[in-house]
């Protein structure tokens, strides 16, 4: 795109990154469909997409490319999933804050790259991320559905205390176990084929 | 008269979406969620969307259903269905326009309609090729888990071995499918012109008029008189 | 139209030339077909002619390059699309749309070609390449053949002067490659200049004006038609090149189902299919019953697109569930039997390479502290041509490397089922014909060698027996007796 400096060739990688990226998650999302385990999708997507990411990375190295694969992402499952702006915004944040840690390093560093990893890994953070950033919108939201306040309440303490901070630990430890097996993946395959 | 005379166009669908992104966000009372989730219904069987229609009466039944029934169960049940059933409900009436959009909409269409309001057919680029390759995905998937199956790989030996196996081939593919598509692409141009041109342009008609003239109206109504629960 | 003046070019940084003093001129309106042996260089010099180097590939050139007036190497590969039209070997990685009227709009579309315009080029275009009947169509319906269609009339529609053809019908049946040749027929009736590379000559004997011959990278001959067609057998062998006339196999050549020069038809370890019924999409792809398949044979599994051979190959490998009664002396085997015997080497061969280096690819599984394997793993890699990269990555190594890397893999774990999916499309005479000696010469170790094909000329060359499927039932089997061994 003319002033963002992505070639045809970087929008098409994007494309089939996002694909993977999204099939992932999709099969992850319908794996794990039931109330307590959805909570897990997180830190499992961290566990697994490591190698993806870093082989992204590696492959497009310039500015903008994370974000953009964060927008895909985001607008696919944001708004055509939930048909949430807020959702699609607070994942494309995420994204956002991805792709300045990893250019810190000019893309090359492997430390920022994966804590560039670690960021994104909470990209599907869809509802629960808009539980946290915008506790007293969804509280009204809630109540607004037809719930009582307490009920709204009760819910909005159990999603955003304890259990978040389990599953944001949980996430980041899984996309740092991941990103460790990833770095060996790179290095022993995809440098010695060539393509990173 | 017009077979596609209850089509919308793919913009007014967006505007649809937003229109009801504000109307939940004005916090102007369950009624008004309901309402927009049936102007949604009544879309989608207007284009034909008749399967969508009965999966999302299928669900809202099954919720409902559940919501009775939880006040007799154990409380750890009970909690974790209300989490469940509450993010459903809270993000139907939004889903339902998102529904709307991906059952009513070709990719071309949408493609074409994100043109016409200006979006640069590079920044577009991306989707295009996510839609286009999910299927091949999975069959490389497919034939990859057929090949480790066949050496014997499967359930065997530690799990992080098994991802590799998968990500190996698959990802080596994504890139080899990544060249060779960027080539047949700029082999016929892709990226020469800001825009590119369409056959059949989107086109706004009656219906479109009504459905925006609906959803207005239920977004001033949401603002001007909220209902208090 | 095409002009190429001391032409020499070499990839990267590498100091090999790839392509060394061509000079070569095609006039507006001719066919030319560019063949040799594989990594002769015919497809860079498409490239070259179709800006794909530099335009995607980086290298150092020498010479120039002049086509319709413009020199390829100057101008934006996008801009030069609208002056030569480019088709690729694979159709799955070539259409970008999902829909076959959005694929054949695409380039026009992307040239702003006005709406008015674009569809009267659609209507010119369904006309003279026959397309009615694949008009608005999902990709993923289409046949190979098909695909190809779609590829090469969008191309077309940017109304190119040139075209330029990289092995259209490597993965095409022969019911593809009429349909290849109709529309190559149609594109020379519009006076384009085409230049095609190919392995596979004998559908554009007809059509081809000329004959370009590449031996590493240098221009060995240039042959008018009736000279090319005018090659003997001993000639074109010595050339590396592929048969001139397509090659038939069936009861009318040879005599049906003689017994083998062996003598017993069910050598111990045979299989006998005694029932295999495959369900694909809630059909019955496959519905086999009282099928031999001999041991110490080399089979051929031959029928047209869609017919089941795939299906037939993995219901039997155990790849996919069936209702399956297979029988092997004289006991009927577990579809985890079947499994632990069997080997497929697939149509696309990168999707079975797991390891890190061909050592590794070929010792999967087994225990790293055998030296006993690692050393037959050695020996056998050695044998097969393949000693000199045992530390490379496989996806370094070439289409036909890694395919004697499958196969090293599946003998060294003990496969007694080795089966190959379309092993010989797209390779060169020489390369066929070795692949072909070299299941020959394997065919005892195992107890089924199944080669899944269209490629007749290898069916001729090689295969002992032929078996015809067509809407998943056997139509025909016959022995091929051989009068000079293969």
């Amino acid at each position: 795109m003319a002033g963002m400096g992505l070639s045809v060739r970087d929008l098409i990688t994007i494309g089939i990154f996002s694909a993977v990226y999204l099939l992932a998650y999709v099969i992850l999302s319908t794996v794990l469909f039931t109330p307590w385990l959805f909570m897990l999708l997180l830190p499992v997507g961290a566990l697994l997409m490591a190698p993806v990411y870093l082989l992204f990375i590696a492959r497009t190295q310039k500015p903008f490319a994370i974000t953009i694969l964060g927008l895909v992402a985001a607008v696919i499952a944001g708004l055509l999933v939930y048909g949430n702006v807020l959702i699609a915004l607070v994942n494309l944040g995420i994204a956002v804050v991805a792709d300045v840690i990893a250019y810190l390093g000019g893309y090359k560093s492997l430390a920022l790259n994966v804590a560039s990893y670690v960021v994104m890994s909470f990209w599907a953070i869809g509802q629960q991320g808009a539980m946290w950033v915008a506790r007293d919108w969804y509280r009204d939201l809630t109540i607004s559905s037809g719930y009582s306040a307490d009920f709204a309440d009760g819910t909005l303490d159990l999603a955003t205390g304890p259990m978040l901070v389990a599953i944001a630990v949980a996430t980041v430890v899984a996309a740092l176990i991941s990103a460790y097996g990833a770095r060996n993946m790179l290095e022993r395959h995809f440098r010695r084929a060539g393509v990173a | 008269m017009d077979p596609n005379r209850f089509r919308l166009d793919p913009r007014t669908k967006l505007l649809l979406l937003v229109g009801m992104n504000v109307v939940i966000y004005s916090f102007g009372g369950a009624r008004y969620l309901y309402l927009g989730v049936a102007l949604g219904a009544a879309l989608m069987l207007a284009a034909g969307a008749v399967r969508a229609v009965a999966l999302l009466v299928a669900t809202y039944a099954v919720l409902v259903a559940g919501d009775a029934l939880v006040t007799f169960a154990p409380d750890p049940v009970a909690e974790a269905w209300n989490a469940l059933s509450l993010s459903f409900f809270v993000f139907l009436p939004t889903a339902v326009y998102a529904m709307l959009l991906v059952t009513t909409t070709t990719i071309t269409e949408a493609a074409a309609a994100l043109e016409k309001l200006r979006v640069p057919t590079l920044a577009i680029v991306p989707v295009l090729v996510l839609f286009r390759f999910v299927p091949a995905l999975i069959q490389d998937f497919r034939a990859i888990t057929s090949a480790m199956r066949l050496r014997g790989l499967i359930g065997r030996g530690n799990p992080f071995r098994m991802i590799e196996f998968v990500y190996v081939p698959l990802l080596l593919g994504v890139v080899r499918t990544g060249d060779q598509l960027t080539v047949a692409a700029l082999t016929r141009g892709l990226g020469l012109h800001r825009n590119r041109t369409f056959v059949t342009e989107p086109r706004f008609r009656g219906i479109d008029v009504v459905a925006i003239a609906a959803m207005a109206a239920l977004v001033v109504a949401a603002r001007l008189a909220p209902v208090d629960a | 139209m095409i002009e190429l003046a001391g032409v020499t070019f070499a990839y990267g940084v590498s100091e090999r030339p790839v392509l060394a003093d061509i000079d070569l001129t095609v006039g507006a309106g001719e066919l030319v077909l560019v063949c040799g042996r594989s990594g002769c260089g015919k497809s860079t010099l498409l490239k070259l002619v179709n800006g794909i180097v530099p335009g995607a590939e980086e290298g150092r050139l020498d010479g120039r390059v002049t086509v319709a007036g413009v020199q390829p190497q100057d101008v934006r590969l996008q801009e030069l699309s609208a002056t030569v039209g480019s088709v690729f070997q694979h159709p799955r990685t070539q259409l970008f749309t999902l829909n076959t009227t959005d694929e054949l709009l695409f380039g026009c579309s992307n040239h702003r070609v006005p709406a008015p315009e674009m569809l009267e080029r659609l209507r010119t275009a369904v006309d003279d390449f026959g397309l009615e009947a694949l008009l608005d169509r999902s990709i993923f319906e289409l046949s190979g053949g098909e695909a190809q269609k779609i590829a090469c009339a969008s191309a077309a529609m940017l109304r190119p002067s040139v075209f330029v053809l990289d092995e259209p019908s490597a993965s095409l049946d022969a019911d593809g490659i009429d349909e290849l040749r109709a529309v190559l027929a149609a594109l020379k009736r519009s006076g384009a200049t085409i230049l095609v590379a190919e392995h596979r000559l004998h559908y554009l004997t007809e059509l081809c004006d000329r004959v370009v011959y590449l031996d590493s990278g240098r221009l060995e001959a240039v042959l008018d038609r009736e000279t090319f067609v005018a090659l003997d057998e001993e000639r074109r062998s010595a050339m590396g090149l592929r048969a001139l006339a397509r090659v038939e196999v069936g009861p009318r050549l040879r005599p049906a189902a003689t017994p083998a020069p062996e003598g017993e038809a069910s050598a111990a370890g045979s299989l006998l299919v005694e029932r295999l019924r495959v369900e694909r999409k809630r059909r019955l792809a496959v519905d086999i019953a009282d099928l031999e398949l001999p041991a110490g044979e080399v089979i051929a599994l031959t029928g047209p697109n869609g017919a089941g051979k795939s299906s037939f190959a993995a219901g039997l490998s155990g790849v996919l569930r069936a209702d399956a009664s297979i029988v092997a002396d004289g006991r009927a085997l577990s579809r985890r039997e079947r499994l632990r015997r069997s080997f497929v080497v697939m149509q696309d061969v990168n999707h079975q390479l797991f390891a890190e280096s061909v050592i590794d690819e070929a010792t999967l599984g087994h225990d790293l502290d055998d030296d006993a394997a690692m050393t037959e793993a050695r020996a056998m890699l050695e044998s097969l041509g393949l000693g000199a990269f045992l530390d490379d990555h496989p996806y370094c190594l070439s289409g036909g490397q890694k395919q004697r890397l499958a196969i090293a893999s599946a003998l060294l774990a003990g496969t007694r089922y080795l089966i190959f999916d379309e092993p010989t499309s797209g390779i060169d005479r020489d390369h066929m014909e070795r692949f072909g000696r070299r299941v020959q010469a394997i065919k005892h170790d195992v107890d089924l060698v199944l080669v899944i094909t269209h490629d007749t000329e290898f069916i001729d060359a090689c295969a002992d027996a032929v078996v015809e499927l067509d809407q998943g039932r056997v139509v025909g089997r016959h022995r091929l007796r051989r009068v000079t061994p293969p």
